[in-house]
């Protein structure tokens, strides 16, 4: 009985426990947003700040 | 936390064979959780793979995509809060008429369109889920459909498990089949919510509404609760 929840429990054990995000894209560009990879039009660099923020109508609304 | 009582009253009600899809979901998922866990050390880290978590990136990078079912998710993290480290979001390839597209390899196929939404799945630091919900449609653009239709997605969404990522899709696979019921809640809160405003258009690009309904689980004790409604009926 309950032997699903005791394995979630063994498994959670040795988990590793991930640090917290670091700070990504301070514009947050329209680019930034939540969709899907293929839906999104990259910024072009892997790290934010060098994104032209072309789209920032989000800027105000997600910090 | 303990089980959610909507799905213990839900799995009470179902039908043997609905119990035990529900019982063999379960089983998969911790199965493959826990096969991620111990190969990668665990589901954020067969994403992450060692390399520092940055708000808002994708993990993995180009998303889990299965374009043959039409299913999409990635892991990133953003928001502040005790309750994730960061979240899963779920993809649909639909048109705008609801049927589901194909991706073709080397094809610049979303050109005009998004993946539609479906959920977003919370997971803690161990990589443990600890909440589902729902977000307004400028958050990950895409067609956007009301909670029945998006619901027959949810029931179709499914990814092969091939790859590096098989035991993740595994598991979220089985996962998502075990929460269905409580998903189907969630979607039809969400657009509840949405109907107290009085002009969708508007409200599906108001920046004030994000998050549109959520709800904290307690996947061991579900676990529990299907395990115990499988044993009463002797399944």
């Amino acid at each position: 009985m309950n032997s699903m929840s005791t394995t979630l429990a063994r498994t959670l054990a040795s988990a590793v426990v991930t640090a917290a995000a670091l700070s990504g894209c301070a514009m947050m560009c329209g680019a930034r947003k939540c969709g899907g990879c293929t839906a999104v039009q990259k910024c072009g660099a892997s790290k934010c700040g060098a994104c032209k923020a072309k789209k920032c109508g989000a800027c105000g609304a997600k910090k | 936390m303990s089980a959610d009582a909507v799905l213990v009253r839900h799995w009470r009600q179902a039908t043997d064979d609905a119990v035990a899809l529900a019982v063999q979901a379960a089983r998969a998922s911790v199965a493959a959780f826990s096969t991620a866990t111990q190969t990668s050390g665990s589901l954020i880290q067969s994403w992450v793979q060692g390399r520092e978590v940055v708000e808002y990136d994708h993990y993995p990078p180009d998303d889990v995509v299965d374009r043959r079912r039409g299913s999409q998710f990635y892991y990133h993290a953003h928001r502040d809060g005790d309750l994730e480290h960061g979240h899963l979001h779920l993809f649909w390839h639909a048109t705008g008429g609801g049927r589901r597209r194909y991706l073709r390899e080397g094809r610049a196929s979303w050109t005009r369109t998004a993946p539609s939404h479906l959920l977003a799945i919370s997971l803690d630091a161990r990589g443990l889920p600890v909440g589902l919900f729902t977000v307004n449609r400028w958050v990950t653009d895409g067609h956007w459909f009301d909670a029945k239709t998006t619901m027959s997605f949810v029931e179709r969404f499914a990814l092969s498990p091939e790859g590096e990522h098989a035991s993740s899709i595994r598991w979220i696979n089985g996962f998502v089949r075990f929460y269905q019921a409580r998903i189907e809640l969630l979607l039809e809160a969400r657009d509840k919510r949405l109907e107290l405003r009085s002009a969708l258009a508007t409200a599906l690009d108001d920046r004030r509404l994000e998050v549109l309904s959520l709800r904290r689980i307690d996947w061991a004790a579900d676990l529990d609760a299907i395990e115990v409604e499988a044993a009463r009926r002797g399944l």
